[in-house]
């Protein structure tokens, strides 16, 4: 019974692990959606140092979370990321609220993006 | 290049305790599904070995998934004919009483040309030597030939010979000493060297290969530079 016991534990474990790595992600990435949107309503306000600070501290989180990130989502996904948070950074500096729009559009939806990557859903099956 | 090496080095392991797994057969006594399977797990460790921007678990997860499904498979090929029938297929007679079942070979996509390359490779250059051949779910075609074409054996020339067959065991490989197999077989250190002893050697260093078989009969070819 070891020959069906075992192979059906590790197909679970891994079934397990695929779920969880996928709600993990979806979480994750819905913390950022937030914290990106209160740096555009902030961004909206003309408040450019707050939302420098508030887009540095969600970057900090995003950086903080790279390595176990970068052994469960595609690298290129998430260097990506990478450099619309960068250029977002540097935009912020500028106070220029047209292209800071932008790039805050396109890394919410590249957010929005390495969720999909992982759900389980009948398009990412087929 | 580092990442290649320890990605390269940790799928090789992996895939070693595959294919371990999977038995001991050789890729051409696989059946199809374990052909195809051997395939997929060589191309999925190939991935990402090669391509640094997919995680390593893009390979290591679907090798194991492919890898338990296999072993689940055969767990249920034992415990189920019909399951059995079902995954491998059934073994199909394409020659039966010297009549080549043409039917049969279509539906199983087997070729005249097919056919004689099988037969000849078993030593049969002539269908009337066939009574039999039957095409195994491995692609194998084992062959039954008219008694009259059989091999002579002592049974059919009502022969009693001796059965003096017997199973040589392992006692030193390449100088070294098979421990289980020696207190297996029911001799010890002492008759070991006793039997070095009786060959001039003073070590089993210096031993390529010593088998011992039931009837006591050893074999011992020392280690060249030592005869």
């Amino acid at each position: 019974m070891k020959a069906l016991y075992i192979p059906t534990a590790l197909l679970i474990a891994i079934m397990v692990f695929s779920l969880w790595v996928g709600r993990y992600v979806e979480q994750r990435t819905d913390d950022w959606i937030s914290l990106l949107e209160q740096v555009e309503e902030t961004a909206a306000g003309e408040n450019w140092t707050e939302a420098g600070e508030r887009l540095r501290a969600a970057y900090e989180d995003w950086d903080a979370n790279q390595e176990f990130f970068h052994t469960i989502l595609e690298h290129d996904e998430l260097d990506e990321a990478e450099s619309l948070f960068a250029g977002a950074l540097a935009v912020c500096e500028q106070e220029d609220d047209g292209e800071f729009h932008v790039l805050l559009a396109q890394l919410t939806k590249q957010m929005h993006v390495l969720a999909e990557t992982q759900s389980v859903s009948v398009k990412n099956i087929l | 290049m580092t990442t290649a090496f320890f990605r390269t080095v940790i799928l090789y392991f992996i895939l070693i305790i595959g294919l371990r797994l999977m038995g001991k057969r050789q890729i051409g006594e696989l059946e199809p599904s374990e052909l195809v399977l051997t395939l997929i797990i060589s191309d999925l460790a190939a991935v990402p070995m090669q391509d640094f921007g997919i995680p390593l678990l893009y390979g290591i997860f679907p090798i194991m998934t492919l890898l338990c499904l296999s072993m689940l498979m055969s767990w249920f090929n034992l415990k189920s004919v019909r399951f059995r029938g079902w995954v491998c297929g059934h073994p199909t007679v394409i020659i039966r009483e010297g009549k080549v079942l043409q039917q049969n070979m279509a539906r199983n996509r087997f070729t005249v040309d097919e056919l004689y390359e099988q037969l000849r490779c078993q030593g049969y250059s002539d269908l009337s030597a066939v009574k039999y051949a039957i095409l195994e779910t491995s692609g194998q075609v084992s062959v039954l030939p008219y008694t009259k074409e059989s091999p002579v054996t002592p049974q059919v020339l009502n022969q009693n010979v001796q059965d003096n067959v017997t199973l040589p065991i392992l006692l030193i490989n390449d100088g070294h000493i098979m421990s289980e197999n020696l207190s297996g077989s029911g001799y010890d250190r002492n008759w070991l060297d006793r039997q070095l002893k009786d060959r001039r050697l003073t070590s089993p260093k210096q031993v390529f290969l010593m088998t011992v078989d039931e009837s006591g009969s050893v074999v011992c070819v020392a280690k060249e530079g030592n005869a």
